[in-house]
C-alpha cells in the first residue's frame, strides 16, 4: 500500500485489489445479506481505499484499514435501508435487509414457511437479524476466519468486548435456528456489560 | 456450581483460549452437562452457519481454470527458451561466402524457372486463341446456315403458292366455253 501511496504505482494498486477482493465480497455480501449489494460495495470499498491512499498511515496492518473502511461502508448501506423503509412507511422487507424475514400476512404459518426454506436461507436470514454489532463479530471470525484479537483491532473495540458480543451473537442464532432445525432453548442468559436490545427473533 | 460467563466460552470455542484456560473449561464440560449442553449447542449451530453460501463470481469460476492455464504457460516459456537458446547457440556463417557460392545456382534456379513460365504462358495463350477462333467459325457456319434455311423455307412456300394458282388456273381454262351469243345468226 505504502507503494501506491508513494509512487502512486497503478499496478501495485492492481495486485493489492486481485488479493482482497474476494475476501472484502465476502464480508460486504454477509454484512448486507445481498451478494450484488456486496460485490457494489466491494467495488467502493476499493474507490474508497484509491480515493484515500495519499492520507493512508502505514502505522497498523493495511488489512486492518482495508476492512475498516468495508466495514463502515456496509454500516452505511444497511443505515442507507434502514432510511428508505421508514420513509416508505413499509413493513415489506427489502432483499437480503436486516428485516428479512415472511411477511406476517400471509396465510401459511411461519413454521409451514420456513419449514420449505433451505437451510443455508434460514442461517441467512438469522444472521441478517443479529443486530450490526453482532452481525459483524459473527462475519469476520466464523466465515473470514479472523482471530478474535485481530476483530478487536479492527473494530477498535477491547477483545473482552468482541467475546462478549460473540456469545451473545451464538446465543441469539441458537434461539433463532434450535427451533427451525431442533428444538432445545439457550439456558444462557443476557451477557453481562453488553446493553442487549430485548426484541424477539422470529424468523 | 459457578458456571464460567458465556464471553469466556467463546475463545474455547474458537480453540483460542490461552492453553491453562482451555483445560480448564474442558475439564468444567466434563462435569457440568448443562454447560456441556449449551456449548454443544452452540458448536451445533456455528456448524449449521456454513450452509450460507454465496454465489460464486465469474472470476472465481475461471480461477478453476488457472493450474491449467498455468501448465500452458510454463509450456510456452519452455518453448520459446527452447528456440531462443537454438538461434543463440547455432553457429555463425560468412554471409559473402554463402552468398557467392549460391547466387549462381539462384540465378540459373530462376531463368530456367522464367523460361518455363514464358513457354507454358505462351502455350496456354495459343491454346486459347485456337480455341476461341475455332469457337467463332461455328457459330458464324451456324447463323449462315439458319439464314440460308430461312430463305429456301422461303422459296419453298412462294414455289407452292405460285403451284397452286397455276393448278387453279388451268382448271378454269379447261372448263372454258364460249358464250352461245357469238355464235348465233343475226334476225
Amino acid at each position: 500500500m505504502w507503494r501506491v501511496k508513494i509512487y502512486d504505482d497503478h499496478e501495485d494498486f492492481d495486485r493489492l485489489v486481485k488479493r482482497w477482493e474476494e475476501p472484502i465480497r465476502r464480508l460486504c455480501s454477509r454484512m448486507v445479506g445481498d451478494p450484488h449489494r456486496g460485490e457494489d460495495l466491494k467495488q467502493d470499498t476499493f474507490l474508497r481505499v484509491f480515493e484515500k491512499r495519499k492520507n493512508y498511515e502505514p502505522k497498523g496492518r493495511f488489512s486492518t484499514f482495508l476492512w475498516r473502511i468495508a466495514l463502515n461502508l456496509c454500516y452505511d448501506e444497511l443505515r442507507r435501508q434502514k432510511r428508505r423503509r421508514e420513509f416508505l412507511n413499509t413493513t415489506e422487507p427489502e432483499p437480503g435487509g436486516e428485516d428479512a424475514c415472511e411477511p406476517a400476512s400471509e396465510t401459511a404459518g411461519p413454521d409451514a414457511r420456513t419449514a420449505t426454506l433451505e437451510e443455508g436461507e434460514l442461517v441467512r436470514r438469522a444472521v441478517m437479524q443479529l443486530p450490526e454489532m453482532y452481525r459483524a463479530v459473527v462475519v469476520l471470525r466464523h466465515y473470514e476466519d479472523m482471530k478474535l484479537s485481530k476483530i478487536a483491532e479492527v473494530l477498535e473495540i477491547p477483545e473482552g468486548t468482541v467475546n462478549s458480543r460473540m456469545a451473545e451473537a451464538l446465543v441469539r442464532l441458537s434461539r433463532m435456528l434450535e427451533p427451525k432445525l431442533k428444538g432445545a432453548p439457550s439456558h444462557f442468559g443476557p451477557i453481562n456489560g453488553l446493553n442487549m436490545p430485548t426484541e424477539s427473533f422470529v424468523l | 456450581m459457578n458456571h464460567p460467563k458465556p464471553e469466556e466460552w467463546v475463545p474455547y470455542v474458537y480453540g483460542e483460549a490461552p492453553s491453562i484456560t482451555q483445560r480448564e473449561l474442558a475439564a468444567h464440560l466434563k462435569d457440568c452437562p448443562q454447560c456441556r449442553e449449551e456449548i454443544e449447542t452452540w458448536k451445533r449451530n456455528l456448524n449449521r452457519l456454513d450452509a450460507w453460501k454465496l454465489p460464486r463470481t465469474r472470476k472465481a469460476r475461471t480461477a478453476m481454470l488457472a493450474p491449467f492455464m498455468r501448465w500452458a504457460a510454463a509450456a510456452a516459456v519452455m518453448l520459446t527458451a527452447g528456440i531462443l537458446i537454438g538461434r543463440t547457440t547455432a553457429p555463425k556463417v560468412d554471409v559473402e561466402k554463402l552468398r557467392s557460392a549460391i547466387t549462381p545456382e539462384i540465378q540459373r534456379d530462376l531463368n530456367r524457372e522464367m523460361t518455363e513460365l514464358v513457354s507454358q504462358e505462351v502455350a496456354r495463350a495459343t491454346s486459347l486463341a485456337l480455341d476461341s477462333s475455332h469457337r467463332y467459325s461455328e457459330q458464324v457456319a451456324q447463323q449462315v446456315y439458319v439464314m440460308l434455311k430461312k430463305d429456301v423455307d422461303t422459296m419453298a412456300v412462294n414455289a407452292a403458292v405460285g403451284f397452286r394458282q397455276t393448278a387453279q388456273q388451268l382448271v378454269e381454262l379447261a372448263d372454258y366455253q364460249e358464250p352461245e351469243t357469238l355464235n348465233t345468226p343475226n334476225q
